[in-house]
């Protein structure tokens, strides 16, 4: 009996839908931003002081920390490749990350999912063959959650990677967008994706335009496609500016702190 | 000054002891060590074989055990093992026996508290009776603080420990302590103007203590143990002089 | 070849690859100096920093950093069932984190050895020191109680997590708010509005104890490390965590490791952690 009890206190438990008006007002979204603007991003590389390369990104309110470590000796035998190096990326997130604490198993398909995701994204873009028989391992953590999981750890996966001075052909730059009440939207936040949007994560190669990911699960109609794609191509390139801003500010910081040698 | 178990009648006494060695057929040295309703059985294996991650190229590698009661082990009983591991590991000659494995299994046969102890207790006992070499003998005991009274009671039993405000979990050697060469480091005195003696090789004390409650608990066990070293030298003795009397017949 | 043998007679390293090839050696000539590798004296300490409420999700969040050590504590509360044996008490259960991703010692999968034993050192301060009167925690007697998850993730590792862990989760404790639940024949209601000073409250912390720990370097000098690093924990033979709350109570003493300690030392020990708790205590404030 008390365990049916307890069914209800859990169900009680869920934040009430209906407080959060999804409908637009003023053409604004819930967050008070346009169909168009993307959310604050806020980025600052070699955080930590154990790690090869690091970096920690603000999305809005979705707050990540990448780790490389790396190249280094493969640490399994099996995973040696002769022409060129192994790309490890293990994905989690913290307990209290998300608004219902979930113990996440290191085997849930869900964030196995998003770590091959990333390793697929970076593998053509590290020139791996100059690191032949190493490895590289990119570490993934989650501290809070709201929406834009894959494209957080993209753009943070970036700035680590060159934090460590692994050689790279370009940024991969990672944006969201969806079709939110009959119009397109960028960068949908976690109310928004809840609300069973059709939401698609591109990451894009600025230098080239080419496309390194595009990954979309719902239903989205064939005529819309090219629409939303444009958006999140756009919202990739506004990253690639802040991401760029980054790594230059950190590159000029270093060269400031170097002994002035001439 | 009666206790809850009845059975002794002051706060600094211990229960009664018990042992027996080489219990186990397929170990290379086990025992069994009692405080009254407290029991631990400890298996030691070695020098044996070692995984190549975890050989050490000039020592034996440590590996501690440690199972409940009831249950798979969980994390309490990890904390055992660390404790158990890091005071052997400088007490055993490992340096003799490179590149090998000493495993020990720590079993909790009952417990009416001071497992730890007891634990540390038949470690001792089995090492010995695997002949293992060792720098010097441990012995251990319990004692806290209770709730109510704020008097310190030896070796309690868990229905004493539910009362307890504090406990601790004493370990010393059976070496003569490092004669006092430095003159600036000043001994602890009591209130009652004693000398707090002995140097501690493990304790762990948890709850709410103050420092003069800390230093008594440690004169305390440091008295208590005294016993517990003359136990096991007993113990120890007894056991070689039948297997010597064997060897004759 | 001439030149080889003529090298090898004084032959040189950097100190680079001393420190790789003899680590202990390396620190033992430097401690014989009185001071560290990096800088620090014997009984320094790392500089600490204590950041609250850092994680929106979270009902009470704190980031540590004790010199190259990181940890981010989020507390998450959930409805539960009580224990049989306590049916008006709610439970607080920390948990601490080491993945590979805080230092290269670290292997993926089940939780290592020490993050099971650090894990349970702050169990035993929270539970044997009374840290918080569960009672708090009760919603309904024997029906529902708050279940306080206290997640510690370790992101950078450089050495003594527990003190760091444990001013994480004593941090985060103090700035937990706790919604005001309802209870109605057996359906807990928890409001989804904004936190106010109404619908809310915080904990209550009988005391706050905090720890220190100091590495045995040497044997039988006992030279103490205060506040060891990750180089300095590997290269030292035991340890001793010295915990206190603010009216300088003891709340643990441990002692693992080689060497035997006399009273004396474990007393100097106690007066620096004073010391070095009067300091964490003002980050707290």
């Amino acid at each position: 009996m008390l365990i049916s009890l307890q069914r209800k206190d859990r169900a009680s438990l869920e934040p009430a839908q209906g407080s959060f008006s999804h409908h637009r007002q003023h053409g604004l979204r819930i967050d008070g931003r346009r169909t168009t603007e993307l959310r604050k991003i806020r980025s600052i590389t070699s955080t930590l002081s154990q790690a090869d390369g690091s970096a920690y990104l603000e999305h809005g309110n979705t707050k990540i920390l990448a780790a490389v470590y790396g190249p280094r000796e493969v640490r399994s035998k099996t995973n040696i490749i002769h022409e060129r190096c192994y790309i490890n990326v293990e994905f989690s997130m913290a307990p209290f990350s998300t608004t219902e604490r979930r113990r996440r198993a290191k085997t849930d398909k869900r964030m196995l999912e998003i770590a091959q995701f990333v390793k697929q994204s970076f593998e053509p873009v590290v020139l791996t063959q100059i690191y032949p028989r190493s490895q590289v391992d990119i570490y993934l953590q989650i501290l809070q959650h709201d929406g834009g999981i894959l494209e957080a750890c993209i753009n943070a996966t970036t700035l680590a990677l060159m934090d460590a001075g692994v050689a790279m052909e370009d940024y991969v730059c990672a944006c969201t967008a969806g079709w939110i009440d009959k119009e397109p939207a960028l960068d949908l936040n976690s109310v928004e994706e809840a609300q069973d949007t059709s939401e698609m994560t591109v990451a894009l190669l600025p230098k080239s335009g080419k496309i390194a990911l595009l990954q979309m699960e719902a239903r989205l109609h064939v005529d819309k496609l090219e629409e939303v794609l444009q958006l999140a191509s756009d919202g990739c390139r506004q990253i690639h500016t802040v991401l760029d801003r980054t790594i230059r500010d950190r590159a000029e910081d270093l060269a400031h702190k170097m002994p002035s040698s001439s | 000054m009666a206790r809850l178990d009845k059975s002794r009648t002051s706060s600094h006494q211990l229960r009664p002891f018990f042992t027996s060695q080489n219990l186990l057929n397929r170990a290379d040295g086990s025992a069994q060590f009692d405080f009254g309703g407290t029991s631990v059985l400890c298996s030691v294996v070695g020098p044996a074989e070692v995984k190549i991650r975890d050989e050490k190229l000039d020592k034996a590698t440590l590996e501690v055990l440690a199972r409940p009661l009831v249950g798979v082990p969980g994390v309490k009983d990890k904390t055992i093992e660390q404790n158990i591991r890091e005071t052997l590991e400088p007490l055993v000659l490992s340096g003799l026996h490179p590149r090998t494995l000493l495993q020990i299994v720590v079993q909790t046969m009952q417990d009416d508290g001071c497992v730890q102890s007891t634990a540390f207790n038949a470690t001792m006992l089995a090492l010995i009776d695997a002949g293992v070499p060792l720098n010097s003998i441990l012995g251990s005991v319990t004692c806290m603080i209770d709730r109510k009274t704020n008097q310190v009671l030896l070796d309690p039993t868990r229905e004493e420990l539910a009362q307890a405000k504090s406990t601790h979990v004493f370990v010393f050697d059976n070496k003569a302590p490092p004669a006092q060469s430095k003159g600036d480091e000043d001994d602890v005195v009591m209130e009652d103007g004693d000398r707090v003696e002995g140097h501690v090789l493990f304790c762990e004390s948890t709850g709410v203590f103050t420092e003069a409650e800390y230093f008594e608990c440690y004169q305390v066990c440091y008295k208590g143990v005294q016993t517990v070293h003359g136990f096991l030298r007993t113990a120890v003795q007894k056991k070689f002089e039948k297997e010597h009397q064997q060897l004759q017949d | 070849m001439t030149s080889v043998a003529a090298t090898s007679s004084t032959f040189t390293f950097s100190a680079a690859a001393f420190q790789r090839l003899h680590p202990a050696e390396y620190f033992r000539k430097f401690v014989s100096q009185g001071v560290r590798p990096d800088g620090r004296l014997l009984s320094g300490f790392r500089p600490t920093t204590v950041h609250k409420s850092v994680v929106s999700t979270a009902n009470g969040s704190s980031m540590v950093r004790v010199g190259g050590t990181t940890v981010v504590c989020g507390i998450k509360a959930e409805v539960a069932e009580p224990t049989l044996e306590a049916q008006d008490k709610g439970y607080i259960v920390p948990n601490v984190e080491l993945s590979p991703m805080c230092s290269s010692a670290f292997k993926a999968g089940p939780p290592s050895e020490q993050a099971q034993v650090v894990s349970d050192a702050i169990d035993r301060i929270l539970k044997d020191s009374d840290v918080v009167d569960l009672e708090q925690l009760c919603i309904e007697k024997g029906r529902a109680v708050w279940a306080l998850w206290a997640d510690v993730v370790c992101i950078s590792y450089d050495g003594n997590i527990l003190d760091a862990a444990l001013l994480a989760v004593m941090t985060a404790l103090t700035n937990v708010r706790l919604r005001k639940p309802t209870y109605d024949e057996g359906v807990v209601t928890v409001s989804g509005e904004a936190l106010t000073e109404e619908n809310s409250f915080s904990l209550t912390l009988t005391r706050t104890p905090l720890s220190t720990t100091f590495a045995i370097f040497d044997t039988p000098n006992n030279t103490l490390l205060a506040d060891p690093n990750s180089a300095e924990e590997n290269v030292s033979l035991g340890r001793i965590t010295v915990t206190l709350d603010e009216k300088n109570q003891l709340c643990g003493v441990h002692k693992v490791g080689s060497g035997s300690c006399s009273p004396a030392l474990i007393k100097s020990c106690i007066e620096r952690a004073k010391e070095r708790t009067q300091e964490l205590r003002s980050l707290l404030a």
